[in-house]
């Protein structure tokens, strides 16, 4: 399918390495936001189908058509109404009811599978299958079984890249976070505690019972991951990723606390995850209340880092050694502490002449962020995508066995075959 | 769009209400957060910093929505004018404020406002802003667009009677409760502490909005300045009047309340434009010798 494309992808890689190095370090240089000059040719486009354009398929058709070296092709759902949203959405885009149509396509560069978790399988390997690059939702899958078979079909897919979608990966300020803890800011580290409130009851409704049905898989005990498994996939990989290892076993508890609407799985839930370094993670997750949302909490002997809304804050023991830094630092009051603001690209901020310590007026949602990384992987690589599908692999299999932990009540010990793709 | 929205559905399943009343919320969350002023992530905000003298592809429901400002902008002469931002953010009605503008700083605004350094393009749906410093602020209608989005999704999840409100100045009604013809709006005069009504309307699978001086304004030398502005003069509104317009569409009925209040009801073409749209009604309330009424002539 690329075999006649005179693209700055095949130009890149038919050039000399001098050029191509030279290319990068500047990229390097230029704010994400800001028109590349290497995007002038619209030859040069990703061309991109989204797979289920619900809630979060059209967040991700949304980053998609914000990014100048994408653009969205195809949307492919199921249903009218959904169809009709993306009509309105996107007007020039094209609508496809059936995925095998849009993987027909040869024009096509990129498929985007955002269907829920227990369809996943069959529309990604049929992709690789078709030769599309392919962006994945997380968990890739709801059983270690499908999980396995598409990691399997991702790493038989050479020069195709494979990402799935773990946010905060990609995220800018969660990269910065990620050096800052690496080099050793936070001391001797502790554990880590992560929460996900949101009042809802998570439950769909349509005018079409076929369609209700469908919509409230997550609802559906044999379909749905939880919500350990489902949302709390993001943080706990960030955690895996920051600390650098994979669990070594997972304890879980889950109750219908709030919404007795004939439903078994928990609307409340609790995780410990265990680390073989004795850094472990709580997690706890409720649809029950929303009181203070969604945030990350790394500690340590010398300080607590705080993650939250794609920002940062540092809290510092009163025995930690002082920065050179922090003087020229943003301070905000949280009750009782003082908290230094950690601004991811504060130099860059810097340098081309805006305020490091304001909020960043081109800030981005973490989905876009990702879609630029597998865009510029497309467009500069392939490299070996910043969440592979052993990355995605690892944290599906992790999910999974949580949630399978807050159904029994359970402590499960993961065990090392399970994290091999190859069984 | 830092407000309180509020939904009453009726129906016999409390628990599909209750998550068809979910996904209207998000949907409004939604909308609010991709067209706020304020939220630098958002796509008005990409518009507003990127657009200068450069066409942007905009999503089409957005493109939709900058379509009908344009043309409530040419229908009412300019007194519906989303490009209005540098004027409001010049006034600032923000709770600590309590300094008026000088007359060199609104003519400086005003250099900045006017739909007239808008341009749409049909064929690639984009958007360019012709002149420096030109922000748009979608404040005066996207309350009500975010109300018919979220009427449009009730529907299909097959509500047939519901009232949602923004900030209780822009309603949207969906059918009737049993046993009832209307549902009874209520306008309460904001100037007796009372919570008493001074009129009342009814509306039935149709919107009303109102808007007032009093509720967001500065106060200097005792003088109320409200945040309903005037787009060709650059100078804020006073005095005790409220402005009611009713239509089939929450956000047209939003612009046009804004249009009403910002004329103060005295522009011919802005009057005559109102009074040739099907399904619209207007009133212009006004207080003399502590009795409302209406002084809007269409």
């Amino acid at each position: 399918m690329f075999r006649n494309r005179l693209s700055r992808r095949n130009f890149l890689k038919k050039s000399s390495f001098g050029t191509l190095s030279g290319v990068l370090a500047s990229a390097e240089r230029i704010p994400a936001e800001s028109p590349s000059i290497l995007t002038a040719n619209p030859d040069d486009l990703m061309r991109c189908a989204v797979i289920g354009f619900g809630e979060w398929g059209r967040e991700i058709a949304k980053a998609i058509h914000e990014i100048e070296e994408t653009e969205l092709s195809i949307i492919c759902d199921l249903f009218p109404l959904i169809l009709r949203r993306a009509q309105r959405d996107f007007p020039s885009t094209h609508r496809e009811t059936d995925y095998t149509v849009v993987l027909a396509d040869e024009t096509i560069h990129a498929v985007f599978v955002a269907t829920p978790t227990h369809l996943h399988k069959d529309i990604v390997i049929a992709a690789l299958e078709a030769g599309k690059h392919v962006y994945c939702e997380a968990p890739i899958a709801h059983t270690i079984e499908d999980a396995r078979a598409i990691a399997q079909a991702a790493k038989k897919a050479k020069g195709q890249i494979f990402q799935a979608g773990l946010l905060y990966r990609t995220e800018p300020q969660y990269r910065s976070v990620f050096g800052f803890i690496r080099s050793g800011a936070l001391g001797k580290t502790a554990m880590v505690r992560s929460q996900w409130h949101y009042k809802d009851s998570w439950r769909r409704t349509s005018s079409s019972s076929q369609r209700e049905q469908a919509l409230n898989w997550r609802l559906d005990e044999s379909l749905s991951l939880g919500l350990v498994g489902e949302v709390g996939i993001q943080q706990i990989d960030t955690c895996m990723w920051i600390n650098g290892q994979l669990p070594s076993a997972v304890s879980g508890f889950g109750s219908v606390m709030y919404w007795q609407d004939g439903r078994s799985v928990p609307d409340t839930t609790q995780s410990l995850i265990e680390f073989p370094n004795g850094e472990n993670m709580l997690f706890d997750a409720t649809l029950v209340s929303g009181f203070d949302a969604m945030y990350d909490l790394y500690f340590g002997s010398d300080s607590t880092i705080i993650l939250r809304d794609n920002k940062a804050w540092m809290f510092k023991e009163v025995d930690a050694p002082q920065l050179g830094w922090e003087v020229y630092a943003r301070k905000d009051k949280f009750y009782k502490e003082t908290g230094i603001a950690l601004l991811a690209n504060a130099t860059k901020l810097d340098a081309i002449g805006t305020d490091p310590t304001a909020d960043d007026p081109n800030a981005k949602a973490p989905i876009w962020h990702a879609i630029k990384a597998f865009a510029d992987n497309y467009n500069y690589g392939p490299f070996d995508s910043v969440v592979n599908y052993q990355t995605a692999y690892e944290a599906t299999v992790v999910a999974i066995k949580a949630n399978e932990a807050v159904k029994t009540g359970s402590k499960i010990t993961f065990l090392p075959e399970w994290f091999s793709i190859d069984g | 769009m830092a407000t309180r929205f509020e939904l009453v559905l009726q129906g016999s399943d409390p628990i599909a209400l209750r998550s068809a009343g979910e996904e209207a919320i998000r949907e409004i969350n939604r909308i609010g957060s991709r067209f706020s002023f304020y939220d630098s992530k958002s796509e008005l905000s990409r518009v507003n910093s990127q657009a200068w003298n450069r066409p942007i592809s905009i999503a089409g429901d957005l493109f939709e929505l900058l379509q009908l400002c344009s043309e409530i902008y040419r229908q009412s002469n300019g007194y519906f004018d989303p490009t209005i931002g540098p004027l409001m953010r010049l006034w600032n009605f923000g709770p600590d404020s309590n300094k008026l503008p000088t007359s060199n700083e609104i003519q400086d605004a005003l250099g900045q406002t006017g739909w007239d350094h808008v341009e749409l393009n049909d064929g690639d749906r984009t958007i360019r802003l012709l002149r420096k410093g030109v922000l748009l602020d979608l404040g005066g209608i996207a309350k009500g667009w975010a109300l018919d989005e979220a009427a449009f999704l009730l529907l299909n999840a097959g509500v047939t009677a519901g009232l949602l409100h923004g900030g209780t100045s822009s309603i949207r009604a969906i059918g009737v409760l049993p046993e009832e013809h209307a549902w009874q709006i209520g306008i309460e005069d904001p100037y007796t502490d009372e919570s008493t009504w001074f009129t009342s309307h009814s509306i039935t699978d149709s919107a009303l909005s109102v808007s007032a001086i009093a509720g967001k304004q500065i106060t200097v030398d005792h003088i109320e300045y409200g945040h309903i502005l005037d787009p060709k003069t650059g100078n804020a509104g006073s005095g005790p009047l409220v402005a009611v317009t009713s239509s089939p569409s929450a956000a047209v009925a939003d612009a046009w309340s804004t249009a009403v209040l910002a004329s103060g009801g005295q522009n011919h073409e802005c009057n005559q434009s109102l009074s040739q749209l099907p399904d619209m009604q207007s009133m212009l309330y006004k207080k003399e010798n502590s009795a409302w009424k209406n002084v809007l002539e269409t």
